[in-house]
């Protein structure tokens, strides 16, 4: 590491101290004066139609300011993918839970007296709730014209049930199966998992004078909030203006507006600032959640364990809207065949309506299901073929110059050099085999998301750099890790960089905080705005140093001649220079859309999502032991190997790679929100059990840095891949302890148990 | 979600505390530590006009021993029983039970008084308390009464407590020498409700056992003894096929149902193996 390097140095983040001090705004905090509170009504049946709403009793409720139905908002259907979301219900409710009226009130306790005081007829409708039967002849049709619905993305699939299909296809199936010495079948199903975040959705909205609307929301996507609201609200996007607030957790729940809409209709009906606050019950069944899946896979292997074909079939429950449905099953669909050549293959997956809350993103949509079968998939084989899960993963590994499922020719495949890490630090080869203990191997190969992200850095008049950026650090890290890309580009420590995430108003455009993509596509925009502001230095400089531009280095605050290294002025001269005598206020900007291959679209359908630029790789061992009498699994240790491309802030790294892991060990032991038919039957934290400190077993992380050539210095993201690989590294060890394996999630003792006995009674 | 409207009322006294649960009747709802109450009040399930907070009544948080026994406040926090030197040393089965209780936050606030009149099938101080033979004290305007805490709960959510009668104190009484005991709990995360609860108390008598009595939380409508497991372990040498038996037993009494923290099947299936364990710890505590 040069002597001046900052990347790759851990930094303290530079949000830590206004949160841990307890000065840092979120969205709860947001007080207005004059504030109204705002409350939905939800639908109490998961399909019905709607007959009737009489609010008369409601308005007539002391505090009481407005009431809105159907009929009093813009007739407008709105969606991320698919347009198939009315603001409010009107016709019929889709899932249990739908808001179908809002009040605002004087006070919090008085809109939610009202909202209860609001009647509604009903006539219920047949529901469905299982995918694989919403495809069925005769299944209950959730949107009827569906087909009338525009689509925000181009090439969507879309019949009956389905919002959204990806088909990819490679080689030649059929001759695959006739190639395979074995063949191998199984059917995994997920449970949808709630984002569980500490802070709430909050939302502020008022209009002013103007009539122009101001927005304050915790949220991880500025710019998408200003898009939906647009198009709701039917305002040009330069008259909304939307401020987003520090976010308390938001793992892909905070991406697309809950209840950003309802807070402007309110607030332009009433004149008034409008705040509404979800309840966890709120959130659990009206918000999005992860995606329950089935997923089948089959797979043709040679006897030597060389993978010659698969077919897989993923169906998506993306409730009773689209949101991200579509996009999450391309997501799955690129993520089924793993880190491995597969010569020929089929793969088929679905985004299925059901009379569910609409499901939507969470960190490592499509791969955390896809990841957990077709690791789950490859451990079975790997056994029944008798060779060693790391020995059969290292056969069929892919590595550079592999074609992607999609088309891509594959670079900087991180996938060997992780496992070997891993493999090393678990000791994987000597590991110790004693009684009810087990060790499990997974892999993964996921997608970073590209699309647009700019920014703007300011020389201020004395010389210190100001970053001006739209992407929201919701507690990543991201806000770090660009001061420290700033920080290098211009030879400066990172600490005197200040970095100030604007609004939609101040900020430069960026997609939003999501999909591993900020520290990939707005280190890149920093860099380029970086070199963008040094060239104007340079010019500036030249002329005061009657120096050639070409000649010139920043080194230490410190503008010179390379040849002549008297010949120097300081940042802060040359900044009263420009400011005041010679070209103006120094601003580097940047807009940056990284490039990337373009999907192979003769094999791929469907998929709404331009290609990624990047992909991502992690692999895990873990060692459980497992009580037989009670099925109850414990997680002893956990190997995790993870690559970072080049890691700007390894403090950054391990955290995320820690929570992720936390985050993958809830979802493959505990965490799983319960329908009883379409009625969420644990929408709170007592009893959706998430994992305590305590519950955390001894992680070990080792980062390996395969060079991305389009990141910034080779960086990739790590936020994803650490939620792909606990599942199936889990239930791939309790196989090896107990041997039974367990193709359903959440692995709670109690279907550990039930394995255990069905196991015994087949065996007698 | 936020409260539902109501009247707080803090009486001083027991006394003030009963006239006023006479007084307001079903309309009103007692609060010690509110961990438990004010929840169910959030979510609408119960909308009483007067809460009754007991907080001012400063004596009944306290825990006493005379040759009894111990006497424990109906107001005594689940922290102060954890902790309490006398309670370690007299009953440690039963300064164990907090640690498996929720989170410090709560165990600071709630009480076990609390805990026992919310009248949780799953309610983890009951099944010791049972097994060690403890007596429930209530206070009420005829004056005050003394039931056994086995016969307190009549079903989920009620107790044996009539009208403007009041918990006020547990009463513990010593133990035969070699006695001990044990509560296994099963959750699901290591802050949760009791799937299935089991306490054991055993005297010993070199390697047999001399009295055993066996509470079962979590598996029917309120904390029950499991009579005939009792009676199958009660003056017998302990072995593994006679544990073994009565886990079968304690696991044929349990009542259980499904829910959304654990199926029948399962509850069975735990109690089987967590009275066997329940009593081999116990007897081994007993030495």
């Amino acid at each position: 590491m040069a002597k001046n390097e900052i990347i790759g140095r851990p930094f303290a983040r530079v949000d830590g101290r206004r949160k841990a001090c307890g000065d840092a705004v979120y969205g709860p905090d947001i007080k207005m004066p004059g504030m109204l509170h705002a409350k939905f009504l939800a639908s109490p049946y998961p399909h019905a139609r709607i007959v009737h709403v009489d609010t008369e009793k409601a308005e007539k409720l002391s505090g009481v300011k407005t009431i809105l139905t159907a009929k009093d908002v813009p007739q407008v259907c709105w969606g991320l993918m698919v347009k198939d979301t009315p603001v409010l219900a009107g016709d019929k409710a889709r899932f249990m839970g739908e808001p179908l009226a809002v009040v605002a009130a004087t006070k919090r306790e008085i809109a939610e007296e009202a909202a209860e005081l609001i009647q509604v007829e009903y006539e219920e409708l047949k529901p469905v709730f299982d995918p694989e039967e919403a495809l069925g002849p005769g299944a209950p049709l959730i949107h009827e014209g569906a087909e009338a619905y525009a689509c925000a993305m181009p090439g969507l699939i879309r019949y009956g049930n389905v919002c959204g299909q990806t088909k990819i296809s490679g080689g030649d199936p059929e001759q695959g199966w006739r190639e395979s010495d074995l063949i191998f079948e199984d059917r995994f199903s997920t449970p949808v998992q709630h984002h569980g975040f500490i802070e709430p959705h909050a939302v502020t909205a008022r209009f002013d004078s103007n009539g122009r609307l101001e927005i304050w929301t915790s949220t991880q996507a500025i710019f998408a909030i200003r898009m939906a609201l647009g198009e709701i609200m039917g305002l040009p996007l330069n008259r909304i203006r939307v401020i987003g607030t520090e976010v308390g957790g938001g793992f892909g729940g905070k991406t697309d507006i809950t209840v950003e809409h309802f807070c402007a209709l309110l607030a332009r009906m009433t004149g008034k600032p409008v705040k509404m606050q979800l309840t966890r019950s709120e959130m659990m069944t009206y918000t999005s959640a992860r995606h329950g899946c089935v997923i089948h896979l089959k797979t043709g292997v040679k006897k030597d364990g060389k993978i010659v074909t698969r077919e897989a079939r993923l169906l998506f429950d993306t409730g009773g809207y689209a949101g991200h449905g579509p996009g999450v099953a391309a997501l799955g669909a690129n993520t089924i065949l793993g880190p491995y050549r597969t010569p020929h293959f089929k793969i088929d997956s679905l985004s299925v309506y059901t009379n569910k809350m609409n499901f939507s993103f969470m960190r490592g949509p499509g791969g955390v299901q896809a990841g957990f079968a077709c690791e789950s998939h490859m451990d079975r084989i790997a056994r029944e073929l008798n060779l060693d899960p790391l020995d059969f993963r290292i056969k069929n590994l892919i590595s550079d110059g592999d074609t992607s499922a999609t088309g891509q020719r594959m670079e900087a495949v991180g996938i060997q050099e992780a496992l070997n890490s891993v493999a090393k630090i678990s000791n994987w080869k000597q590991r110790k085999k004693s009684k009810n203990r087990g060790w499990g191997l997974c892999c993964c190969q996921y997608e970073l998301v590209g699309m647009t992200s700019s920014a703007l850095v300011k020389l201020s008049e004395d010389g210190s750099l100001h970053l001006v950026i739209g992407a929201i650090d919701h507690g990543q890290g991201s806000s770090t890790v660009l001061a420290q890309i700033l920080a290098q580009e211009m030879d400066i420590p990172a600490d005197q960089i200040a970095v100030t995430v604007g609004d939609t108003d101040t900020a430069p455009y960026d997609t939003g905080t999501f999909g591993d993509r900020v520290t990939f596509n707005m280190g890149n925009a920093v860099i380029e705005a970086a070199r963008d502001l040094k060239v104007q230095l340079f010019s500036g400089a030249a002329a005061m140093l009657e120096s050639p531009a070409e000649n010139l280095e920043l080194v230490g605050q410190m503008i010179r001649d390379r040849d002549n290294p008297e010949k120097a002025i300081s940042l802060l001269e040359l900044a009263m220079g420009s400011y005041f005598f010679q070209g103006g206020a120094p601003m580097g900007k940047s807009t940056v859309l990284a490039p990337f291959q373009a999907y192979a679209y003769e094999k791929v359908e469907g998929n709404p999502y331009p290609a990624t630029p990047a992909h991502t790789y992690a692999c895990q061992v873990v060692e459980v032991s497992v009580d037989r009498d009670t099925g109850m699994v414990r997680v002893e240790n956990i190997y995790s190997c993870h690559d970072a491309g080049r890691m700007i802030n390894p403090l950054g790294t391990e955290g995320q790679i820690q929570g992720g892991i936390m985050m993958g060990l809830g979802y493959a032991l505990w965490e799983e929100v319960v329908f009883d038919g379409g009625r969420v039957t644990n929408p709170n934290l007592i009893d959706y059990k998430m994992p305590f400190a305590i519950n955390q077993p001894k992680i070990r992380i080792a980062v390996t840095e395969t060079k991305t050539p389009n990141g910034p210095y080779g960086a990739r993201g790590v936020g994803n891949p650490p939620v792909l690989l606990p599942a199936a590294a889990i239930a791939n060890a309790i196989h090896d302890a107990v041997g039974v394996r367990i193709r359903e999630l959440p692995l709670t003792p109690e279907r550990v148990l039930f394995s255990l006995k069905r196991e015994a009674a087949n065996k007698k | 979600m936020r409260l539902p409207k109501f009247e707080y009322l803090g009486p001083k006294t027991v006394q003030e505390a009963c006239s006023l649960l006479a007084q307001h009747g079903d309309k009103a709802k007692v609060m010690a530590g509110g961990t438990d109450v004010l929840n169910v009040m959030k979510e609408r399930k119960i909308r009483p006009e007067y809460l009754i907070g007991l907080r001012a009544i400063s004596d009944l948080s306290y825990i006493k021993a005379d040759a009894d026994g111990i006497k424990i406040g109906a107001l005594t926090t689940l922290t102060d029983l954890a902790n309490s030197a006398v309670v370690k040393e007299k009953f440690p089965c039963l300064a164990e039970v907090p640690m498996k209780m929720a989170t410090v936050q709560i165990r600071n606030m709630g009480t076990i008084g609390g805990n026992l009149c919310n009248a949780a099938p799953s309610a983890d101080t009951a099944p010791i308390l049972i097994c060690l033979g403890a007596k429930a004290k209530i206070a009420g305007p005829k004056g005050e009464r003394v039931v056994a805490l086995e016969d307190f709960f009549t079903g989920p959510g009620k107790t044996v407590l009539g009208k403007g009668e009041l918990l006020v104190e547990i009463q513990v009484p010593n133990q035969p020498a070699k006695t001990a005991g044990a509560y296994l709990k099963m959750s699901r995360v290591s802050v949760d409700l009791a799937i299935v609860g089991v306490g054991v108390v055993v005297t010993r008598e070199g390697d047999s056992c001399k009295d055993i009595k066996i509470t079962l939380g979590a598996v029917a409508p309120t904390p029950i003894r499991a009579k005939k497991a009792e009676a199958v372990v009660k003056g017998k040498k302990i072995d593994d096929a006679l544990l073994e038996e009565a886990g079968k037993i304690a696991s044929q009494e349990a009542k259980p149902i499904d829910d959304v923290r654990g199926s029948a099947f399962y509850r069975t299936e735990i109690v089987k193996v967590y009275t066997k364990r329940a009593i081999k710890q116990a007897m081994e505590q007993a030495k």
